[in-house]
């Protein structure tokens, strides 16, 4: 065999073996409950066995996936929910449902491709809004865009604003419910991106107000990829849920109540089962959110003692996930050393912490989250190791 | 008698995970102390009783 994924002496072990930081990862990581479930589900159809009519995912009581989706949807408070393959899948089901050809959605420059991909594939654009010099959306630059599009392209449009609330390239906690507001005042359908907050922190979408909620499995919610929900109100559920009408022309064949835009069931066996067993996890951890915020900040205070070192974006930090900028420190420790920027990439993982990415010295990000306070204090104290090794100062 | 073995092997896994845990919990030390270190006895306790329970139903 070419390749073996299961030769124990070349088997992925970072969660076990290392402090992994990759900022993508962390919420991620699996519960044992959902390691065991991937173990009992992982054949194909496992799920089915007893899928009766009507024949749909969300209808099957045993393993009880109906539940499981009316148990998130209560979380969320938001009236329905689907798990999706990925917030992606979320975020192109609303915009293949909302947005026509030459249509405008509202994005801002911190949005995920993703989302630039699913207005692309409705034939619709997207408008970017900007942000203030600490990377963060203020209310007034959404209503100043939405004013800037309506006088361009008419009053009928944007069709869509999709913002997050935490954006992936800071870990920013943007003003969610002041943008909501906004949109709401301009009569425009809201989707809340919650990849980076859905699982790790309290969401409650009818407080916010969002017409639309997008979650991430894999990003935050200690699934397997790939992962994500969405959330709608029961005011936009059957437009976005929508069940087919087709009829085969020669066989006759109708397809009952499988939803258009879902293909039908949409992820089942092991990763939605791994998905269940993490819920109750989930529901227990988001109720610790502050405590992850005090690593985070408890970090950030010991990371910046390193002469040159600081974090971007807005102070308090109030996510696990952030942007560090080490231009005036490690990256100055780089131009010498025979390694260059992959110097500091081998000297964490020579101490066992992985996830940052090769080669980067100016700036990168990482994710605390989930690490325990001996873990956090260990990170911090091996950046300040690595600095004093290669004589940058600590201040106290 | 089959049913029997499959359950244990399932639960001789499922403690596998829990130890697993234990792993990534502690990394990356794993150096077991407290109560990590009664939790990892207690696994290996049961899984050694499992494994035995196997062993008669082979």
């Amino acid at each position: 065999m070419p390749w073996d994924v299961c030769d124990v002496n070349d088997i992925r072990r970072v969660e076990e073996d290392y402090i992994n930081l990759n900022p993508i990862q962390r919420a991620g990581v699996l519960t044992s409950a959902a390691r065991k479930a991937l173990i009992s589900y992982g054949d194909g159809y496992s799920t089915c066995d007893l899928c009766l009519k009507p024949f749909r995912l969300d209808k099957i009581t045993k393993p009880p996936i109906g539940e499981f989706y009316q148990g998130l949807a209560d979380w969320l408070n938001m009236d329905v929910v689907r798990v999706m393959p990925g917030a992606r899948r979320g975020f192109q089901a609303v915009a293949l449902s909302l947005l026509k050809p030459g249509d405008i959605a509202v994005g801002s420059v911190l949005s995920h491709y993703t989302v630039f991909l699913a207005v692309e594939e409705a034939g619709a654009s997207l408008a970017e809004v900007n942000v203030d010099e600490n990377y963060v959306i203020k209310p007034e630059f959404l209503a100043n865009k939405i004013e800037e599009i309506r006088r361009v392209k008419g009053r009928d449009q944007p069709k869509l604003v999709i913002l997050s609330h935490v954006d992936y390239l800071f870990g920013n906690v943007h003003p969610i419910e002041e943008l909501i507001k906004v949109s709401k005042e301009y009569g425009v359908p809201f989707l809340y991106n919650g990849a980076y907050t859905v699982g790790v922190m309290p969401v409650d979408g009818k407080k916010l107000g969002a017409d639309f909620i997008v979650g991430s499995g894999h990003k935050s919610m200690a699934a397997p990829a790939p992962t994500g929900v969405l959330a709608t109100s029961s005011e936009w559920a059957s437009k976005i849920f929508s069940t087919t009408n087709m009829k085969g022309d020669v066989s006759g064949r109708s397809f009952g109540i499988k939803e258009t835009h879902l293909l039908g069931c949409t992820v089942m066996g092991a990763p939605l089962l791994a998905m269940m067993a993490s819920f109750p996890y989930v529901k227990e951890r988001v109720k610790r959110w502050d405590e992850e915020v005090r690593k985070a900040q408890f970090f950030i205070k010991e990371f910046e003692k390193i002469e040159g070192s600081r974090i971007l974006g807005q102070r308090p930090h109030l996510h696990t996930l952030m942007k560090l900028d080490t231009t005036a420190s490690f990256d100055k420790i780089a131009q010498a050393h025979k390694k260059k920027g992959y110097f500091l990439y081998h000297e964490l993982d020579a101490r066992k912490i992985t996830g940052i990415f090769p080669g980067a010295t100016r700036n990168f990000k990482i994710n605390l989250y989930g690490l325990t306070w001996d873990q956090v204090r260990y990170v911090a104290d091996v950046f300040k190791e690595i600095a004093v090794k290669y004589n940058l100062t600590l201040s106290e | 008698m089959s049913d029997e073995k499959t359950g244990l092997m399932f639960r001789a896994m499922f403690l596998l995970e829990d130890f697993r845990e234990l792993l990534r919990e502690t990394a990356p030390s794993h150096v077991f102390n407290g109560d990590v270190k009664m939790k990892a006895e207690r696994i290996l306790a049961d899984l050694e009783k499992i494994i035995e329970q196997l062993k008669r139903l082979i």
